[in-house]
């Protein structure tokens, strides 16, 4: 063979050498990129319609069973059910349920309290000397319909301010009182235009119309009927039916045009909101007709893609992600579905905190020096 | 030069043969079928309906017109690498045996061309064919996109640069075969074969672990080293149109891996070439 031939030879083992090397680079390449975690990018949300059920973190401290007396139990045996009771009336108006201890007890509001907890600490014991509960434990839902505002929790050892009066009971367990505006400050002097109600210890119901409230206290309580609540899958940390009433309620003294657009053409919906590592939301809302369904549909779908440009655009990969995935489905019923989430570290960046809830030094952006030797020690 | 002359030889034989033509008229058939098939609804930036053949492509949710792209893009990376491939091997398998001819090859060696300039040549001439189909191909599916969305992009370019690495490889085994035996058949199976093999062992472990351990596994392992990962070629190029922010960086090891191999076939082409007595 001459040298040609040689060097043909050399080349052809040389480029074999070559593919198989890269080859196996690329190999290894892929098995790190398959070990590492690949962070909130690319990770499909699970919203709350999707999932079958949710389980809440519910640590709320029971308290004993004190005994009945004249035959009815003093406290609700379900104060879950109770509340959901005093909140739901017969109109259809509908209520939104709030978890207050699961999201206290979440991932993300965990973090938060890790970061900004000396601040929010520092109110929340001045709170529990004035009241005699702590909020961040003894507080386990809160529930808002166009009627009634209602808390459920543990409120024994509550202390309710002097300037309430003597209550007027109105039921075996159930206290009223009635709250008087400063003078001159409701629709005629020292009118009483407030009412609230505290439930067998463990629920306190507030509204205007003494009459709403006492007719919540009644269905709290099980003397009166209330308006199931029935939502398919999970429930969520915050989810409840809405109707007309409570949504012209929400916006009644809104004067912005798109508030008050919406007051005309949303008839009522659902809401399911979770709360963990981020927060994802499902809501179906029902308009007036179809077409109003697609148009709604159609312009909130064109904001999120407006959106997830703008945040692909300012490098925002998390939050680019995850309005990606927001989806918006009209339906033929004349309602569209719509699913949407945002990331848990947006929201601690909000309130200066890093994704493992450590305070964010302002200037640098970087996790404060006191917070970064205090986790090493 | 003379690279550049007996590639253009290649060109005008495959002329002579209508072979470009029939290439060109598909790819045209193809992206007129598209056309008219595909219906998309794009409103304020999202889709709001797309049908093909009048039938939804989509549930009722209505999507970023983007995102509904990126993701038809990369399902159009796999379709372009796989059936460009296939379409390519069977295509192409007569021009290096008419090139080899008895009495031909014997008249361009005495030009002179010398034999590795024909053989690289030819190589060249075959992957500039390749070049143009892709180019008419993915251009029209832009255009075609374009007309039906107002968006601009350059993903379809992942689909064509896949498309040629991968038949760059599998046409270099293809010209190998045809210098040992100047069969178009053999040629084409062969190249079936490694774009097949290829792909199948595309992820080493899991295609390993399909043999028994000990020798058996080893030979095998030996045998499929150098083969290019061509699925993995076909995914790196679905991965880049879909980003839509062009090809991933770390998919470099594999892009060379895959051109080493094509160099390696050119070479062994070359080197059986030299030894053939013409």
């Amino acid at each position: 063979m001459d040298r040609s031939r040689y060097l043909v030879l050399g080349l052809l083992v040389l480029f074999i050498g070559a593919a198989i090397w890269l080859g196996r680079c690329d190999d290894a390449r892929r098995r790190a990129a398959l070990r590492a975690d690949g962070g909130p990018v690319g990770k499909p949300v699970v919203y709350p319609r999707q999932q079958r059920s949710h389980s809440r973190r519910h640590v709320t401290r029971t308290p004993p069973e004190p005994p009945a007396a004249g035959g009815i139990p003093r406290r609700s045996s379900d104060p879950v059910r109770a509340l959901e009771r005093a909140a739901l009336a017969n109109d259809g108006g509908g209520a939104i349920f709030v978890e207050v201890n699961a999201i206290r007890h979440s991932p993300i509001v965990e973090k938060m309290l890790r970061c900004r907890g000396a601040e929010a600490l520092e109110g929340m014991a001045e709170m529990k000397q004035q009241l005699g509960i702590d909020p961040l434990e003894d507080l386990d839902r809160i529930a808002v319909s166009d009627q009634v505002f209602a808390v459920s929790g543990l409120f024994d050892e509550l202390k309710l301010p002097a300037e309430l009066g003597v209550p007027n009971r109105v039921a075996d367990g159930a206290d009223l009182f009635r709250v008087a505006e400063p003078a001159g400050s409701g629709p005629t002097a020292a009118e009483p235009v407030h009412y609230l109600a505290l439930v067998d210890n463990s629920l306190l119901i507030s509204g205007d119309d003494e009459q709403q409230v006492r007719a919540a206290i009644d269905r709290a309580q099980g003397r009166a009927a209330a308006q199931p609540l029935r939502i398919e899958g999970s429930e969520g940390e915050i989810y409840g039916k809405v109707g007309r009433e409570f949504i012209g309620a929400l916006f009644a003294g809104a004067r912005d045009p798109m508030a008050q657009r919406l007051r005309e053409v949303v008839q009522g919906g659902l809401v399911r909101m979770t709360v963990d590592e981020q927060v994802a939301l499902s809501l179906d809302v029902e308009a007036i007709d179809r077409q109003t369904a697609d148009d709604l549909a159609r312009a909130v779908a064109g904001a999120f893609a407006a959106l997830r440009t703008e945040a692909a655009r300012s490098g925002r990969d998390d939050v680019a992600d995850l309005l990606e995935q927001a989806r918006v489905d009209p339906r033929a019923d004349g309602t569209f579905a719509l699913d949407v989430a945002v990331p848990g570290d947006m929201l601690l960046r909000g309130m200066g905190c890093d994704s493992e809830g450590r305070p964010l030094d302002q200037r640098s952006g970087l996790p404060s020096s006191s917070t970064a030797s205090s986790s090493n020690q | 030069m003379t690279l550049a002359n007996v590639a253009l030889d290649v060109m005008r034989e495959a002329l002579a043969r209508r072979f470009i033509l029939a290439i060109f008229v598909a790819i045209g058939l193809g992206l007129l079928t598209v056309a008219l098939a595909l219906d998309l609804e794009v409103v304020q930036g999202t889709l709001a309906a797309s049908r093909l053949f009048g039938q939804r492509l989509q549930g009722t949710a209505i999507i970023p017109v983007d995102v509904a792209l990126r993701k038809l893009f990369g399902i159009l990376v796999y379709l372009f690498f796989y059936n460009g491939v296939v379409l390519g091997v069977v295509a192409s398998s007569q021009i290096a045996v008419s090139l080899l001819a008895p009495g031909r090859v014997e008249l361009l060696l005495s030009l002179p061309v010398r034999r590795a300039e024909l053989v690289i040549g030819t190589y060249l001439g075959v992957l500039l064919i390749a070049l143009l189909a892709t180019a008419a191909g993915v251009g029209g599916l832009s255009l075609v996109l374009f007309y039906k969305t107002h968006v601009v992009t350059a993903a379809p370019l992942a689909a064509a640069i896949a498309g040629l690495i991968g038949f760059g490889a599998v046409y270099s085994v293809m010209l190998l075969a045809t210098a040992l035996v100047r069969s178009p058949s053999l040629a084409s199976a062969t190249g079936l074969g490694v774009l097949a093999l290829g792909a199948a062992a595309s992820d080493r472990a899991t295609f390993l672990s399909l043999f028994d351990a000990g020798w058996v596994r080893r030979a095998v392992e030996i045998a499929v080293a150098p083969l290019p990962r061509f699925h993995l070629l076909a995914e790196a190029g679905a991965r880049a149109a879909e980003a839509g922010q062009g090809w991933p960086g770390d998919t470099l090891p594999l892009l060379g891996s895959t051109l080493a191999f094509a160099l390696a076939g050119v070479a062994a082409a070359v080197f059986v070439i030299g030894r053939k007595d013409y």
